[in-house]
């Protein structure tokens, strides 16, 4: 067992992991936080997407301990005051999921895809979800709470 | 070892170390059955699987001489951990070899590409790298570092032509780290082609071709054991090359594989009309 210590979802935290375990196990397990999916295992799928110092990454390829000293942040983290995130309420509003199962990864792809400073097309959008999986098939109403968390965003 | 839990697939136990200076690292890898570990987009999921179960992970990826995109005396040089990512936002790479950026920016998917690096997809040896056909094309230099027997870090500089032996082998020894990629020749004349049946798939087939004051380079992606480099310099002139003379070319160096996306002759095919559209590219850029 190695300390690591690291910034989750805003806040310092300390923990105690094994050499080869992967992040998406340390938050799910150890900090009992459910709403990362592991899907594929294999860095397809996508729906165990994390942001990592911001950016969309998948958590079932990296280790827990490649992540010392830097942030992490789940869904979870997202909501700010009890007010849900642009991408989050987006979701919401144009029913961007079906089963739900891909959706904490869409979400978080989607905030890191937000984050630059480029405004997006729609196509842009798409090929900025093309590694999250969606097995419902229900990618366009996914496509268009992006497009209105975008404009929510640059309002 | 690894082994199935349910559906869950677990990694063997290993040593996780990070080294703080490439010096350390570079002692740490002599030790029996150590791996480097960079992005680990290759590593991981190799591991996951049970084709590779090192002892020890000796993890080179926050080392920063090995992010550093730099040019000297008009060489560019980056380093093995920059990320994907890193490479097509860089505006030097952009200017030198923009054909990099265009390869970085088509690899795997976002997510993939802000952890995956460059140095760690050319010592995987993928022959469907993406990466591998542009540094074959670019005609670049891989430098490789290990220790002397004093403890000092020596060089070793191996052509990309060289670098690639057979699937998933390349020349790099197991006391040995790779560095950096330098390239010396400016390139702005680049097309690079590739099909597959979703963005984040491997390529079927790719094709990277780049024109320098050189001449000219072809990598091949997935179309032979290991990613290949094809000659033409014996044409003075690309508008010589028709279609016969592109497949006889090609005939030469390919032996494509055979996968449920398609057969030796589909990938065979999609290589001569592959390199023609690339050839076309260059040819109509002034």
């Amino acid at each position: 067992m190695t300390e690591l210590s690291f910034i989750l979802n805003g806040g310092e935290v300390k923990i105690s992991v094994d050499d080869n375990e992967l992040l998406c196990d340390v938050i799910r397990d150890k900090f009992n936080l459910k709403a990362l999916n592991v899907g594929c295992d294999t860095s397809s799928c996508g729906a165990c997407t994390v942001l990592l110092n911001g950016v969309g990454v998948k958590s079932c390829t990296v280790l827990a301990q490649q992540v010392e000293s830097q942030e992490v942040e789940t869904l979870e983290g997202l909501s700010k005051d009890g007010e849900l995130h642009p991408v989050q309420k987006a979701f919401k509003e144009k029913h961007g999921l079906q089963c739900g199962f891909c959706t904490p990864g869409m979400i978080m792809q989607g905030v890191s895809l937000l984050n630059g400073s480029n405004e997006l097309s729609e196509s842009e959008i798409r090929i900025g979800i093309e590694g999250n999986i969606c097995r419902c098939t229900g990618y366009q109403t996914i496509v268009d709470a992006l497009l209105l968390a975008q404009c929510e965003i640059n309002k | 070892m690894s082994w199935i839990k349910g559906i869950k697939l677990l990694l063997n136990d290993f040593v996780y170390k990070a080294p703080r200076s490439l010096n350390e690292a570079l002692k740490l890898i002599r030790e029996e059955d150590a791996k480097v570990l960079a992005g680990g987009h290759s590593l991981i999921p190799l591991m996951k699987l049970g084709f590779a179960s090192p002892e020890s992970l000796i993890d080179i990826g926050k080392l920063e001489e090995l992010q550093a995109i730099e040019e000297t005396n008009g060489v560019l040089t980056v380093g093995s951990c920059v990320s994907y990512r890193a490479l097509f936002e860089s505006e030097m790479v952009k200017s030198y070899v923009p054909l990099l950026s265009k390869v970085a920016s088509q690899v795997g998917d976002p997510q993939v590409r802000a952890r995956g690096t460059v140095g760690g997809s050319l010592v995987h040896g993928d022959p469907a790298s993406d990466i591998a056909g542009a540094i074959l094309a670019l005609d670049a230099t891989v430098e490789l570092v290990s220790l002397n027997g004093k403890g000092d870090i020596v060089k070793r500089k191996v052509p990309a032509r060289e670098f690639f032996v057979g699937f998933l082998e390349t020349v790099i020894e197991d006391d040995e780290i790779l560095h950096s990629i330098s390239f010396k020749n400016k390139c702005h004349k680049f097309s690079f082609q590739k099909i597959t049946r979703r963005e984040q798939d491997w390529a079927i087939v790719g094709v990277a071709v780049a024109q320098s004051m050189h001449g000219i380079g072809i990598g091949l992606v997935n179309l032979a054991s290991k990613p290949v480099y094809l000659d033409i310099k014996k044409y003075e002139d690309i508008s010589e090359l028709d279609p016969e003379g592109v497949s006889l070319l090609l005939d030469s160096v390919i032996d494509p594989p055979a996968d449920i996306y398609g057969d030796a002759e589909y990938r065979r095919h999609l290589a001569e009309v592959l390199l023609l559209r690339c050839l076309k590219e260059i040819k109509e850029t002034t």
